[in-house]
């Protein structure tokens, strides 16, 4: 069973993918600021498959998550979607210079539709690693 | 008549001599000539002839020292008394052919011989003397009537001057000729002394007309002078009014300038002047300060020197500069808050300006006004007015997202199975969501594209392939509306473009969106692309046999918020911001976008009709 962490600030929202991707059959990981992430990923050392990401959080940002993350070599390839309200360009671009997997911009699609992109982008991964 | 010969000398202070010389030559000569005849006399006189004519000469004499007429006749008369022995002795002056008698030196009033007179005509013919009884009847009348019995002509050659008449000659009957050619003597002596002063007496009459000629001269000459002064005093009068109205005049323009340079230092923005070749001609205090710096002796220099002109980051090379631009097209640059402006003058100091570029006209266009002021507090506004938007837009999407959301859960069962009225219900919500979600979405496009925080990634579009990406995406719409959509393309093949996909896709599907919302169920709607004749453009057009653009409302139909009546009650949920957003986005790609409304069709009779509205832009073509 694969794992995704999904940091996500706004309750409802987390809740809803929480539930959505549990019934697509991943392990969720759910929390609602970076820093839990952080404590998941560096002190408690979880290994997740994949990251589900929000870029507005309140005191650590999704960038500045990313960064910190990124620059860590234990996580230089990890595998992580942005999943946000934000579609700036500004903001896409900056997020994409840190190597992410996919940036969604939420208004522009349905719960479903993002559920099975990230899906097939779990999946892709799995399978390019069974491939090699 | 003293005063006269006064003012006479007075001209001519050799004129008594000569007179005087000539009168004792010619007494001299009378002396010698009556030595001769003495011995032949034969008078009547009361005195020896010898003594007469001494006599007579002798007051000739006395008047040579006067050449008054008066005073010379006064002698005469008086040693021609002590000579005659006659009671009457009248001596007559000539005076405009009337002969006039002399009493005490002064001529009578009372004309004594007419000149018409039988007397006087025999006198002036023959210059002889004439006797009472020598002539007829009438003559010997006015010999009775004034007591006279023979008269001599006083003359000077044959010049009658005057008479001398005599009368009531005592102890004789008639005058004897030595008597006659004695008194006729003293008539030439007379005659020829009186004649001196007739003489003077003409000239000084001729001086006086003379001087009163010259008087009248004068007179004239003051007239005309005076005429002239009056004229000249006229012509001051005018040049002073006309100095007055030019000091007026001077001081009106001073004023004027005066009330220029102070409304011109006193505005609260940037003026400066320049000419065609950017010389600064003027510059007010407020442009000074705003550049700051050292700006001593700006006039005359290059204004390019003094200003650097940015947009955004960038500087503007010097033919993209809204003067230039002023000075090739010769109309007004305007430039606002979104055209992004800045200026940089000496102190280094940029900041943000809005700009208004006027021609300075003459025949030609002879320079530039550029006004210009800081406009950092009004950009401070629209960023925040931005940011606001931006973070209001975040902040209204996040909930929405959970209402979107949890309705498509509701609505696929994932919490359980939904009747007929709450899937009808929930579809409701979800329909609500999806359009605030469009107005959130659309908004946000619009800050985005007015804070001109918006980058612009150009890509190869096939355009025909990529609108029909588009028709596909909206298939369910139009489909559902049972709308005939059909794609008109006249060249074979279409250039390739380069766009901003994003950007484009937004724009298509906004007049997509826009002419399926507002066109009937079983309508039509028409794309046509083509290439401009020009070959730099190619022009994009949606036309649909919809509702159409109300005439009232065509001027307003790209504002933001608009909406015409017909269009609110054809689609009450629009949100009047996406033909701003497509006007905004075309824009940026420096293209223009119109519409025409109605639009002309042909049915399938093949008859042409006028329903709804054609929305067309231009996409520039790379070359």
């Amino acid at each position: 069973m694969k794992t995704v962490l999904v940091v996500e600030d706004e309750k409802p929202l987390n809740e809803a993918i929480t539930m959505k991707l549990k019934k697509k059959g991943f392990n969720v990981l759910n929390v609602f600021l970076a820093e839990e992430a952080i404590n998941i990923l560096e002190k408690q050392k979880i290994k997740v498959d994949f990251i589900w990401l929000d870029l507005l959080l309140p005191q650590i940002s999704g960038l500045e998550f990313l960064k910190h993350i990124k620059n860590n070599p234990g996580f230089k390839n990890q595998k992580i979607a942005v999943v946000s309200v934000s579609g700036s360009y500004d903001t896409i671009e900056a997020a994409k210079k840190f190597g992410i997997t996919d940036y969604i911009v939420k208004s522009e699609y349905k719960l479903d539709d993002i559920i099975d992109k990230v899906a097939n982008e779990i999946n892709n991964k799995i399978n390019a690693k069974q491939k090699q | 008549m003293i005063e006269a010969l006064k003012s006479l000398q007075a001209l001519n202070p050799y004129f008594c001599p000569i007179f005087f010389t000539g009168f004792v030559i010619l007494s001299f000569g009378l002396l010698v000539w009556l030595k001769n005849r003495k011995a032949k006399a034969n008078f009547v006189f009361r005195r020896g002839e010898y003594d007469i004519y001494k006599a007579l000469i002798e007051a000739l004499e006395e008047t040579a020292n006067t050449i008054d007429l008066g005073e010379v006749v006064k002698n005469i008369h008086k040693s021609l008394s002590n000579a005659i022995a006659s009671k009457k002795i009248w001596i007559l002056l000539k005076k405009e052919e009337e002969y006039y008698l002399i009493q005490d030196g002064n001529l009578s009033s009372e004309i004594i011989l007419s000149s018409k007179n039988a007397v006087s005509k025999l006198i002036e013919e023959k210059k002889e003397t004439v006797e009472k009884w020598q002539i007829n009847e009438e003559t010997a009348r006015w010999f009775n009537d004034n007591g006279i019995e023979i008269v001599v002509p006083l003359r000077l050659k044959n010049r009658v001057l005057g008479l001398l008449a005599l009368g009531e000659k005592l102890n004789l009957k008639t005058y004897s000729v030595n008597d006659i050619k004695f008194l006729e003597n003293i008539g030439r002596v007379t005659g020829a002394a009186l004649s001196n002063s007739i003489k003077q007496e003409e000239l000084v009459q001729k001086e006086k007309n003379r001087v009163k000629d010259l008087e009248k001269i004068a007179e004239t000459r003051t007239g005309e002078l005076i005429n002239r002064l009056n004229e000249l005093e006229k012509t001051k009068t005018a040049l002073y009014n006309v100095s007055a109205d030019f000091k007026e005049l001077n001081d009106i323009l001073k004023e004027e300038r005066d009330r220029l340079g102070a409304i011109i230092s006193s505005i609260g923005e940037g003026l400066l002047l320049i000419d065609t070749k950017y010389k600064i001609l003027l510059m007010n205090l407020k442009a000074g300060k705003m550049l700051g710096g050292s700006l001593v002796n700006v006039i005359g220099q290059d204004v390019k020197k003094i200003i650097n002109v940015f947009k955004g980051e960038k500087e503007i090379p010097d033919n993209e500069q809204p003067v230039e631009k002023m000075f090739k097209t010769g109309e007004p640059v305007f430039t606002t808050v979104e055209d992004n402006f800045y200026f940089k003058g000496p102190s280094n100091k940029k900041f943000p300006v809005a700009l208004v570029v006027t021609p300075l006209k003459g025949d030609d266009i002879t320079g530039a006004i550029v006004v210009f002021r800081d406009i950092t507090e009004e950009k401070r506004l629209d960023e925040a007015k931005s940011g606001f938007i931006s973070i209001a837009s975040h902040q209204l999407r996040t909930p929405l997202t959970s209402i979107r959301w949890y309705t498509e859960m509701l609505n696929s069962e994932d919490v359980g199975p939904l009747n007929k009225d709450q899937k009808e219900f929930i579809a409701r919500v979800y329909s609500g969501a999806l359009k605030l979600n469009d107005v959130i979405e659309l908004l946000l496009a619009l800050s985005r594209i007015e804070s001109g925080n918006i980058q612009i990634k150009l890509a190869k579009i096939n355009i025909v392939s990529f609108t029909q990406d588009i028709l596909k995406e909206l298939e369910p719409q139009w489909k559902q509306k049972n709308i005939e959509v059909s794609l008109a393309i006249q060249e074979k093949q279409l250039p390739e473009i380069k766009l901003d996909i994003s950007m484009l896709r937004q724009v298509i599907t906004n007049l997509l969106s826009n002419s399926i919302r507002y066109t009937d169920d079983s309508g039509r709607i028409e794309i046509s692309i083509r290439k401009e004749p020009s070959g730099n453009e190619m022009i994009y057009s949606v036309k649909d046999d919809g509702i159409g653009v109300p005439e009232s409302f065509k001027d307003k139909i790209f504002q933001k918020f608009s909406r015409a009546e017909n269009a609110i009650n054809k689609a009450p949920d629009g949100s009047g911001l996406g033909l701003s957003l497509v006007k905004s986005l075309i824009e940026m790609w420096k293209g223009k976008v119109w519409f025409e409304s109605p639009a002309i069709w042909i049915n399938k009779k093949g008859e042409e009709y006028k329903k709804g509205s054609i929305f067309s832009f231009t996409i520039p073509l790379i070359k």
